[in-house]
């Protein structure tokens, strides 16, 4: 479960990664313009010029993509790892780590963290879930074309099982990404809220990633195709 | 117990759909994938990382990882060699020909489902409108080129069903959107589809000046004229007198306008499908960033601003980031004079490179 949780994770937030990297390209371009006006300046910066061309700005947006990739991975998706269910976790704790206990604090003590991670998780678990369902949808729909059904029918059929897909990651794991998610952010801002204003700068950076990632998913995932 | 049991076998089923898209569908993914084949010694699916933030597009998509993400484009012999028609026709004819056997049959069905003939499409004279005269039909049933184009390399349904896909989730059907509906066994009949319409683009460039304008300096490797050593140049340098109108190849948008002491002030123009093409040395500009321009438009005034020894338009033309003779595309109608300085005369004499280096400097109308 923890394994397909992270996985869940990391689909969808590679899905939003691959929707900057453009952007990205567009930022990298105008940054090697202003830059190249100044390396042509100078003899010995001169050759710098020359040297990043449209190759080096689309490998360095795409890699700037990549390391975003994995740094909201390694802040948002991998706490999945550290999943228990709840009949697991009640001999290992005290009640106060309980779900319905989270919830109270969040709503009593909200903090950057406790606010974005949740809810970027649960973009991040509808876009990787739509993600999925496109897979088995193609996947589904080349194999059924070989006459294993009808023509004209393995196209509703294939849509049928990738709304069944989505649906069943969703249900079976998504909420479960957005509680591990909202228990990692408040353990870390109650132990950092020991100090004074810990709880509120308790990753922050790691949110700070993600958030814009988490929108760019929310606009990049029409998740309502299947029912047109 | 039973529920919780079914219960286990639907969240079982649910963790491994997730890994499976993961596997598939990530870098990390593809990176464990290789990992592991590598251990177990097996050749590895996973295409090159970054290849992963491209939506397969425009990027050829070979079996290994480590291999440099690159375009597939045609080597210039084989450009040359393509007989003159429709841009669509001669990319389509270019690419069809590169194929093997196996990989032809979803276009041979194409041609026989639109009552055409295979053999026209075999033939220099006739294979490209023969081409564009099939995906010009095909693109009434699809909705775009791109669908149709994609149909003539990976089959009528499945770029049908990739279309009717695209259009549920509301984008325009180019071959990035369509890309993301088809199964990852599909990446061969993307790559072709890809090059193919990259090549459609391509051909269909016009001149960034009048026709029969003079090429002072080709595509390839010379000795710089100001530097003194061996050098790539990487577009053509056109003569025109300072304040000429230089105009835009083809429709796209302005992704550069800036000026440095190399190449001047520039402008960059993004035409879509992987080709860009940049006009330096100008010495006005009369387009700004993130603006839309059509065939034709002035998009500056050509100069001689930058490292550059006159008046000049240097033409760069970039297919999937990597610059190729813009002479191969260089439009149907445009003559183009190539009218190269003489070589310089072979001297017995102790060479001087002071006098090399002025003498060099002084051909007009190169950078």
């Amino acid at each position: 479960m923890p394994l397909g949780l992270l996985a869940l994770v990391a689909v969808g937030v590679h899905a939003a990664a691959d929707s900057v990297d453009d952007r990205l390209r567009w930022v990298i371009d105008q940054l090697d313009a202003a830059l190249d006006g100044v390396f042509a300046d100078f003899e010995f910066t001169r050759a710098w010029v020359d040297a990043v061309g449209s190759v080096e700005r689309t490998h360095a947006a795409r890699g700037l993509a990549f390391l975003w990739e994995l740094a909201v991975d390694v802040t948002v998706a991998l706490p999945a790892l550290g999943y228990l269910e709840e009949s697991e976790r009640a001999p290992l704790i005290n009640p106060k780590w309980t779900w319905s206990a989270q919830l109270l604090r969040l709503r009593q003590r909200p903090t950057p963290m406790r606010v974005i991670r949740p809810v970027a998780t649960g973009v991040f678990a509808v876009a990787g879930a739509y993600a999925i369902a496109r897979m088995v949808e193609s996947s589904l729909y080349l194999a059924l074309r070989s006459g294993i059904v009808p023509d004209g029918i393995n196209g509703p059929v294939a849509r049928i099982a990738a709304l069944g897909a989505m649906v069943l990651v969703l249900a079976s794991l998504g909420w479960r990404a957005v509680l591990r998610a909202l228990q990692h952010a408040d353990q870390l801002c109650e132990e950092r809220g020991k100090k004074k204003g810990g709880a509120l700068t308790a990753g922050l950076i790691g949110s700070a990633l993600a958030l814009p990632l988490a929108l760019a998913a929310a606009i990049d995932t029409p998740w309502w195709s299947f029912f047109r | 117990m039973f529920v919780q049991a079914k219960s286990g076998l639907l969240n079982l089923f649910g963790a491994l759909l997730c890994l499976w898209a993961a596997a598939y569908h990530t870098p990390v993914g593809a990176l464990l994938r290789v990992v592991s084949a590598k251990v177990l010694g097996q050749r590895s699916s996973a295409r090159p990382l970054l290849s992963y933030y491209s939506g397969g597009v425009w990027d050829v998509q070979r079996q290994e990882m480590n291999i440099e993400s690159t375009p597939d484009v045609p080597d210039p012999q084989q450009l040359a060699a393509v007989p003159p028609g429709p841009a669509l026709g001669r990319a389509l004819f270019l690419t069809w020909g590169k194929l093997p056997y196996e990989q032809r049959r979803p276009g041979v069905a194409l041609i026989t489902r639109y009552g055409l003939q295979p053999s026209a499409f075999e033939q220099p004279g006739l294979g490209p409108d023969a081409a564009t005269q099939l995906v010009d039909r095909c693109k009434l049933d699809l909705g775009s080129e791109d669908a149709a184009v994609l149909a003539f390399f990976a089959g009528f349904d499945l770029a049908r069903y990739a279309a009717e896909r695209t259009t549920a989730e509301g984008y325009p059907l180019t071959l990035e959107r369509l890309a993301m509906r088809l199964p990852p066994d599909a990446a061969p009949a993307l790559d072709n589809a890809s090059q193919a319409l990259l090549l459609t683009t391509a051909y269909g460039l016009s001149w960034p000046v009048p026709a029969g304008t003079r090429v002072t300096s080709p595509f390839g490797w010379r000795d710089h004229p100001l530097l003194g050593r061996k050098q790539l140049h990487t577009g053509v340098d056109l003569s025109v007198p300072e304040g000429s109108d230089v105009h835009a190849t083809a429709a796209g948008t302005v992704t550069r306008v800036s000026e440095d002491a190399m190449n001047g002030k520039l402008v960059i123009i993004d035409h879509g499908r992987g080709v860009t093409t940049a006009y330096c040395h100008n010495s006005a500009f009369r387009v700004r960033v993130g603006q839309l321009v059509k065939e034709g438009d002035v998009v500056a005034a050509s100069g001689n601003t930058g490292r550059s020894t006159g008046p000049h338009v240097h033409y760069q033309l970039e297919l999937g980031h990597q610059p190729v003779d813009p002479l191969l595309f260089k439009g149907k109608d445009t003559r183009v004079a190539l009218e190269l300085p003489p070589p310089h005369p072979v001297s017995k004499k102790k060479p001087d490179p002071l006098k090399d280096a002025f003498d060099k400097a002084s051909v007009p109308g190169t950078d």
